[in-house]
């Protein structure tokens, strides 16, 4: 697969993914700091990548735009646990563009529905 | 996407991003294990309107403009209601930046032509490598200053308009909760190469969030 690692994502994540062999863009391929959430968005769906992100304000953007998918990982101070079943999740389904998977630290992980533009 | 500039050398093989200042003296860039390479030596593709102006000089309405004529697009241009979403390249950039040098000509004898009001003809070559090297050096040095350590900011549509490190994505509120659950600055800045320890400090000393 291939991701676009927000900057609100630790750096061991993006590290894992790679190491994973996943297509991971990180700042190499673009300056994400100056970005809206929008054209991040736009970015992603051009790329046909879905964005790891911790931030829940910019995952309800995500889902009123419906652009492009994303894996939300809960719990900051583990996010690199969540990556972990983030992965084993994608390893068996699909994520559809504009659908969020969201990867709380304990609780089962789980696909929303993206709201309506 | 544009013929005439798929064509040229320059843009087929885009020259390196000119190496900028090596900051590694504020320790930012000697930790972390996926980006090793400085921030400001490495090239940038996607390029915000705000940039755009900046570095070209062209003005985000006037962008708006040449793209409804069809004139210049952006690789990356979404509509939302009346809004345009949109990320240039570096090559569309390029194209901006000699569409903006072609509205007023300066002819050898001083005058000044501006091809709007009749029929051009150019008497030299359109300047695609001077224009590129020069936007590569711009880029260099934009990306190099843009950095303030140490403050915080509100951006509209950054993270739903959230308190950030300013000029980056790292929300506030992510520093504060991994600080209370017990990271160090340093700990903190290896995760998040974006930020700096003046940058952790602020952001958990209150600050303007």
């Amino acid at each position: 697969m291939r991701f676009v690692v927000d900057q609100c994502v630790p750096a061991e994540v993006a590290a894992l993914l790679q190491a994973r062999g996943h297509d991971v863009d990180i700042d190499d391929d673009l300056d994400i700091g100056v970005l809206t959430d929008e054209q991040l968005l736009a970015y992603a769906a051009d790329k046909r990548a879905a964005i790891v992100t911790t931030n829940t304000d910019f995952v309800n953007v995500a889902r009123r735009r419906q652009w492009a998918s994303v894996v939300h990982l809960g719990a900051e101070a583990h996010a690199l646990e969540a990556a972990e079943r983030a992965l084993a999740w994608l390893a068996q389904h699909p994520l559809p563009a504009g659908a969020v998977l969201r990867v709380p630290r304990r609780a089962t992980v789980a696909v929303m529905t993206p709201l309506r533009g | 996407m544009y013929a005439w500039a798929d064509r040229t050398d320059a843009l087929a093989n885009p020259p390196a991003i000119v190496k900028g200042p090596t900051s590694t003296a504020t320790g930012r860039f000697t930790s972390g294990s996926v980006r090793r390479v400085p921030r400001e030596w490495q090239p940038v593709i996607a390029f915000t309107d705000d940039q755009v102006r900046r570095l070209t000089g062209v003005t985000t309405r006037r962008l708006d403009e040449w793209a409804e004529r069809g004139l210049l697009r952006a690789t990356i241009d979404r509509p939302v209601g009346s809004r345009r979403v949109r990320l240039f390249s570096f090559a569309d950039m390029v194209a901006v930046r000699v569409a903006h040098w072609l509205r007023v000509v300066q002819r050898p004898d001083g005058s000044w032509e501006d091809w709007r009001n009749g029929q051009l003809v150019l008497d030299h070559t359109v300047p695609v490598d001077a224009v590129t090297a020069e936007l590569a050096r711009a880029v260099t040095a934009e990306r190099a200053g843009r950095h303030v350590a140490g403050a915080v900011q509100r951006r509209r549509g950054v993270l739903g308009g959230a308190a950030v490190v300013t000029g980056t994505r790292v929300p506030v509120i992510t520093l504060r909760s991994l600080h209370r659950a017990g990271w160090t600055a340093a700990r903190i800045v290896e995760s998040y190469p974006a930020v700096t320890v003046e940058d952790v400090e602020a952001a958990v000393n209150g600050g303007a969030a």
